[in-house]
C-alpha cells in the first residue's frame, strides 16, 4: 500500500524532478535524476536517519548522493579505462560494505568473504556490462529495459516482504521510465551505470539479506540479476540486421520474459497466502 | 564476650534483613508481550512477542534496590497471519534480521504505593535506545505446586512512538503510538 509520504517522496517529486531534468540535453540528466530521485525517496518518506544509520538500509540515501557524484564527473570528463574499472570495483566494494553493516556481524570470516566477494564482483560485472550496452543500444530501448527491471525488481520485493525498499525501487523504474519518455532528447549515457547498479543492486541485496522470507524463491532473485546481461543478446548482428519494430520486440521480450516468470514466481504464493487470508 | 556475639548476631540478622532480596528468572511460558496499534485509523491490531528472557529482583525492604532486565526476540512477532508478520518483521517494521532482541533494562525503581512502581530504564528496539517511565504492578506472588518454587509476577502498559525508535514505515496507515502489555512470571533464582 502507498501512503501519502510514500506518492509524494517516492514517486511524484522524483517524476517531476526526472521530467524537469531530461528536457534538458545534457550529459549528466540521468545520474543526477537517479542519485538525486532515490535520496528524496529515501530521506523524504524516513526522514534524516543521523550519521552513521544504524540500520544500514538507510546507507541507501547517501549512496545515491555520492554515487551521482561519481555518475556526474564519468559523464563530463570520462576517466581512461583502467580508473573506470578501479573506481566501478570500489562502488561495488562500498555498496557492499555499507548495506551488509548489520548482517556482518553474523557472518564467519569466509563466508564474509563469500558473500562480499560475490556481490561486489557482481555488481562490478553488472556495472561494466551495463555501461557498455548502454553505449550501444538505442536509448529509448535501454531505458524501457532498465525501467521494467526496475519495476520487476519493485514487485518481487513488494510481494516478499519490504514495501519501502519496493518503493525504492520504483523510484528507479520512474526515473527510467521519464527517461524513455525523453530518450529522443536525452540519454542514458556514461555515468549512468555507475549510478543506477549499484543502487539497484544495493535494494535487491538489502532485501535478500533483512527482508527476504525463507519461502521467497531464490530463482526469481537469480533472473532479476540476470536479466541486465541478456540484453546482451539484441546486439546479435541477426537481431541488429532486422526492422526496426522486429529488433524491439525481440530486445523486449528478452527482458519482459525472465521478469515476467520472475514476478509469478512469487505472485502466485503471495495471492495463496491473500486468498487464505481472506 | 557474650555482649559482643549477641551485637554481632543482631547485626547479621538485621543486614540479613536490609539486603534480602529475591531474585527471579523470567518464565518465557507464563510471560505475555501484547502489543495493539491502530490500523488505518480505524481498528486496533494485536500482535505478541514470545521467548521473553531477562531476570528481576525484588527487594522487601527497600524497593529503591529493585531491578529487572528483559529481553525479548524480534522474530517471535506473531498477529495470526504469516504474511502480515513476515511484512512486519521485515525492514518496514521491526527489521528483526537487522535487530534481533528489544530490551529493557531499569535504572531506577521508585515506590509509588503497594507493590505499583514507578520504573525508568533504557529501552532498545530498532537499534536505537531511549529512556522511558513505565508504571509496574506487581501482580502477585505464589509458589509453583510442581517443584515448589516461588513465583512472583510482574505487569505493565505504556506507550510508544514507533518513529522516536525508527519505525517509520506505513505513516498514516498504520499508527505512530503502539501499546505495548508485558506481564512477566519470574520463577525464584
Amino acid at each position: 500500500m502507498l501512503t501519502t509520504p510514500d506518492l509524494i517522496f517516492a514517486i511524484a517529486l522524483p517524476l517531476l524532478l526526472a521530467a524537469g531534468l531530461f528536457a534538458f540535453r545534457h550529459k549528466w540528466v540521468a545520474p543526477v535524476a537517479l542519485g538525486v530521485g532515490l535520496a528524496l525517496s529515501v530521506f523524504g518518506t524516513n526522514g534524516w536517519p543521523g550519521f552513521p544509520p544504524v540500520d544500514a538500509i538507510q546507507w541507501l540515501g547517501f549512496l545515491a548522493i555520492v554515487w551521482m557524484i561519481v555518475g556526474v564527473i564519468d559523464s563530463l570528463r570520462p576517466w581512461p579505462t583502467i580508473a573506470r574499472l578501479a573506481i566501478a570495483i570500489l562502488v561495488a566494494l562500498v555498496t557492499v560494505w555499507l548495506i551488509s553493516a548489520n548482517q556482518r556481524p553474523n557472518w564467519s570470516s569466509s563466508e564474509s568473504i563469500l558473500w562480499i566477494g560475490g556481490f561486489t564482483l557482481a555488481i562490478f560485472g553488472l556495472t561494466i556490462s551495463t555501461d557498455r550496452l548502454l553505449a550501444r543500444t538505442t536509448p529509448g530501448i535501454s531505458a524501457l529495459q532498465l525501467a521494467l527491471l526496475a519495476i520487476a525488481t519493485a514487485m518481487v520485493i513488494a510481494m516478499t516482504g519490504s514495501q519501502s525498499l519496493a518503493n525504492r525501487a520504483g523510484t528507479l523504474a520512474v526515473v527510467l521510465i521519464i527517461a524513455f519518455v525523453w530518450s529522443r532528447r536525452s540519454q542514458l549515457g556514461r555515468g549512468t551505470a555507475i549510478v543506477f547498479v549499484p543502487l539497484w543492486a544495493a535494494i535487491l541485496i538489502a532485501h535478500w539479506l533483512y527482508a527476504a522470507s525463507e519461502s521467497s524463491p531464490l530463482i526469481s532473485f537469480l533472473l532479476l540479476t540476470i536479466t541486465p546481461p541478456l540484453c546482451w543478446f539484441g546486439q546479435i548482428p541477426a537481431i541488429q540486421r532486422r526492422s526496426r519494430w522486429t529488433k524491439w520486440a525481440i530486445q523486449l521480450s528478452l527482458v519482459i520474459v525472465p521478469l515476467a516468470v520472475a514476478v509469478i514466481l512469487v505472485a502466485i504464493p503471495f495471492a495463496r497466502a491473500i486468498r487464505e487470508f481472506e | 564476650m557474650k555482649a559482643k556475639a549477641v551485637v554481632a548476631s543482631a547485626l547479621v540478622v538485621l543486614f540479613a534483613g536490609v539486603a534480602r532480596a529475591e531474585t527471579y528468572k523470567v518464565d518465557p511460558v507464563h510471560s505475555s508481550i501484547i502489543t495493539s496499534v491502530l490500523h488505518f485509523g480505524a481498528a486496533n491490531l494485536y500482535g505478541r512477542f514470545t521467548n521473553a528472557s531477562g531476570s528481576f529482583a525484588l527487594h522487601a525492604n527497600d524497593p529503591s534496590k529493585d531491578s529487572i532486565e528483559v529481553t525479548v526476540p524480534t522474530n517471535t512477532f506473531d498477529t495470526a497471519n504469516a504474511k502480515r508478520d513476515e511484512h512486519v518483521k521485515g525492514p518496514d517494521f521491526l527489521a528483526a534480521k537487522q535487530f534481533p532482541t528489544i530490551t529493557f533494562k531499569s535504572t531506577s525503581f521508585t515506590q509509588t504505593s503497594t507493590d505499583v512502581y514507578d520504573v525508568t530504564g533504557d529501552l532498545t528496539l530498532h537499534g536505537v535506545t531511549k529512556p522511558i517511565t513505565v508504571k509496574l504492578q506487581k501482580t502477585g506472588e505464589g509458589k509453583n505446586p510442581m517443584n515448589g518454587t516461588k513465583v512472583a509476577g510482574l505487569e505493565t502498559q505504556f506507550d510508544i512512538n514507533r518513529s522516536e525508535f525508527g519505525i517509520k514505515g506505513m505513516p498514516g496507515g498504520v499508527g505512530e503510538k503502539v501499546h505495548l502489555i508485558v506481564s512477566l512470571e519470574g520463577d525464584a533464582k
